[in-house]
């Protein structure tokens, strides 16, 4: 499950997150979610997949990462092995969050202390 | 006749005399397929012609898939359809008490047996020791129907299918979305009036209609769209009508709408057709309602047997409140078609060409085909347009027939003893010569592609299969065997296992039909 917070510098000033890439920090997963802003350097190392979503049958595009659930061909024992890390991966476990959809505040940088990055 | 002689003789305004589900799907069908353009050299004109005083009967709440390829060439997204009219998906039709009347039930699916090209799967089901129900041993679609299951997923284009389906719809609203496209986008143009006079030409064409409040309106096709008045076919023209009571007995309908009983009820796949003393019950699933109604013959049940057959019917699936707040409307017909359709530059469409009860849906399938088919052979000169009508009787009058004896075969087909109607049913007299030949044939041997009578039938072979073998019909094993039996046979089980497997696989992947209706009213389908 997932417990998001919103980042504070006070709450947040003694926490650590683990880096680097492995199946034990939660990257064993077969795709990552991109977009355009990115494409140029998700192509030199991933093929670009546009499938849809399940739930609202919206087209999304995912860098290809394995060919069956919860395979990564990228990883090593050593770590990710390409030149360029999706930015949805390299972002984790922090994400940028909304309210509701009527919310009208800006967005704010929150996290999922429940990651397996977050000790 | 020279060259000039011809452009005189140019089909270029077509006069539609009366909105309804015919009016407006014709107009659709035509318009799509030949652009109304203001600024041609010699403009081509599509009026339809709509009495505001006249209200639609609005029957035919059932579809065939050819309504998606329907929709689709008239430009409608299925999103704005199923979100604007009210519909659900329907996979076929569910029978109860048809057969022997103690509680028996069959299905009759829109898909067609598994590998149905290549093999006839019938005689291998006849041979089985313990068989499922035939539907349930040919398709996977008749799993869906218990656990009213969608027949595709949001992720499924539009139009595209999982498993083949058609449409519940609401009539009226159907008809208001139709009229909004072919106005704002089509070009067609709506005259609201009442028609008054049909003015004779000289030559014995129709010239003109003269309406009450837009004055005299010619037209170089008229196409009648009056309902069972068939104003300008039948009053006109004097086209005699062709009474099929002989056959088909019912004559009389009791429709209403009945509230789902909770928010979030199922809504089923098919269409329940439950037989009664002296007709059947239909029951129709829409996402904020239930259509139902009763369909009898009036010479061997009143209307106060009939009434309470319903309600007894309404109580049992939807309770006594449902019951006791329902008023049902009464509908009166006569089973039957004009003895043609296209006569000089006139063509009747929809009830105004005949009407037959709805048990197989055919009200609105036979709109399409004609439009259809006058939009594919829009004769460009009048001097052509006798060939095209020819044709187009003679189509027809194969359709009708066929869909009586499609018809009649289930009632020919019941054992059901409980009534006169029953047994009026299976008289000799009263079963069409070519359906009783067929049921000989059938004893000895299975319907298969030799069967059909045309590529373009009405109903296709694996349709009668189903009827046949679900309501209990045999047919003898053939005595010879061939050389190649036992690898048939081996391919049949194949295909009965596969047919399994794909039945549970589906029924994991597909949603419910309200939960798919659902995602279309907030995400909608996409194109792709």
């Amino acid at each position: 499950m997932s417990r998001y917070e919103v980042l504070n510098s006070e709450k947040h000033r003694q926490l650590r997150i683990k880096t680097g890439y492995g199946p034990a920090l939660g990257d064993a997963v077969m795709y990552a979610m991109t977009y355009p802003m990115e494409f140029r350097d998700i192509q030199s190392c991933y093929p670009i997949l546009f499938t849809k979503d399940t739930n609202t049958g919206g087209f999304f595009a995912a860098a290809l990462l394995g060919l069956e659930r919860d395979q990564n061909l990228f990883l090593r024992d050593d770590g990710w092995d390409a030149a360029y890390v999706p930015a949805l991966v390299q972002r984790q476990p922090f994400l940028i969050a909304k309210g509701g959809k009527d919310d009208t505040k800006p967005p704010v940088v929150s996290l999922d202390l429940d990651h397996p990055r977050v000790p | 006749m020279g060259y000039y002689s011809h452009m005189q003789d140019r089909i270029s305004r077509i006069v539609i005399v009366g909105g309804g589900s015919a009016g407006w799907l014709s107009a659709g069908v035509i318009a799509a397929e030949h652009r109304v353009d203001p600024n041609a050299g010699q403009p081509f004109e599509l009026l339809l012609i709509e009495s505001p005083d006249v209200p639609t009967i609005g029957v035919g709440e059932g579809t065939w898939p050819s309504m998606r390829s329907t929709l689709q060439r008239i430009g409608i997204s299925e999103t704005d359809f199923l979100r604007e009219c009210d519909a659900s998906f329907k996979q076929g039709t569910f029978f109860r008490n048809w057969h022997t009347g103690d509680g028996d039930t069959y299905s009759h699916p829109f898909t067609i047996p598994t590998d149905y090209a290549n093999t006839n799967l019938a005689p291998h089901w006849l041979a089985l020791a313990e068989a499922p129900p035939f539907a349930d041993a040919v398709t996977p679609q008749t799993a869906l129907f218990a656990d009213c299951l969608a027949p595709k997923q949001i992720t499924t284009p539009e139009y595209a299918f999982v498993v083949n389906y058609g449409y519940h719809l609401n009539a009226g609203k159907f008809v208001e979305l139709l009229r909004r496209h072919c106005t704002g986008k089509l070009g067609v143009k709506h005259i609201e009036a009442n028609v008054s006079q049909v003015n004779a030409a000289a030559n014995g064409d129709i010239r003109s209609v003269t309406t009450d409040r837009a004055g005299e309106i010619s037209g170089d096709l008229f196409i009648d769209c009056t309902g069972t008045k068939s104003l300008l076919l039948g009053e006109h023209f004097g086209i005699p009508f062709q009474s099929r009571q002989a056959y088909l007995f019912n004559d009389t309908a009791l429709a209403a709408q009945v509230p789902y009983t909770e928010d979030d009820q199922a809504i089923r796949s098919c269409t329940h057709s439950t037989a009664q003393t002296a007709g059947w019950i239909w029951d129709i699933g829409l996402p904020t309602r239930r259509g139902i109604g009763h369909v009898y013959s009036s010479d061997h049940i009143s209307e106060d047997e009939a009434t309470a057959q319903l309600l007894a019917y309404i109580k049992e699936v939807a309770g006594n409140e449902a019951a006791a707040s329902v008023a049902p409307r009464k509908i009166r017909y006569q089973p039957g078609h004009r003895r043609e359709f296209w006569h000089r530059n006139c063509v009747a469409i929809g009830m105004s060409s005949g009407f037959i009860e709805p048990l197989e849906a055919s009200a609105l399938v036979m709109i399409e085909l004609a439009a259809g088919m006058i939009a594919d052979q829009l004769p460009p000169t009048r001097d052509v347009m006798d060939i095209v009508a020819e044709r187009y009787n003679r189509k027809f009058l194969r359709h009708w027939h066929q869909i009586i004896e499609f018809l009649k075969l289930h009632y020919v087909l019941s054992a059901r003893d409980d009534s006169p109607y029953w047994q009026d049913n299976r008289a000799a007299s009263s079963i069409p010569e070519r359906l009783g030949e067929q049921l000989l044939l059938w004893r000895y041997r299975s319907p298969w592609h030799q069967d059909a009578e045309a590529v373009d039938d009405l109903f296709p072979i694996p349709s009668y299969q189903y009827i046949l073998y679900g309501m209990g019909f045999r047919t003898e094993p053939r005595r010879t065997g061939s050389h190649r039996q036992d690898q048939h046979q081996r391919h049949a089980a194949e295909l009965f296992r596969k047919n399994e497997a794909r039945a549970a696989e589906l029924r994991q992947a597909l949603p419910s039909n309200r939960d798919l209706l659902g995602k279309v009213g907030e995400f909608g389908f996409k194109k792709l």
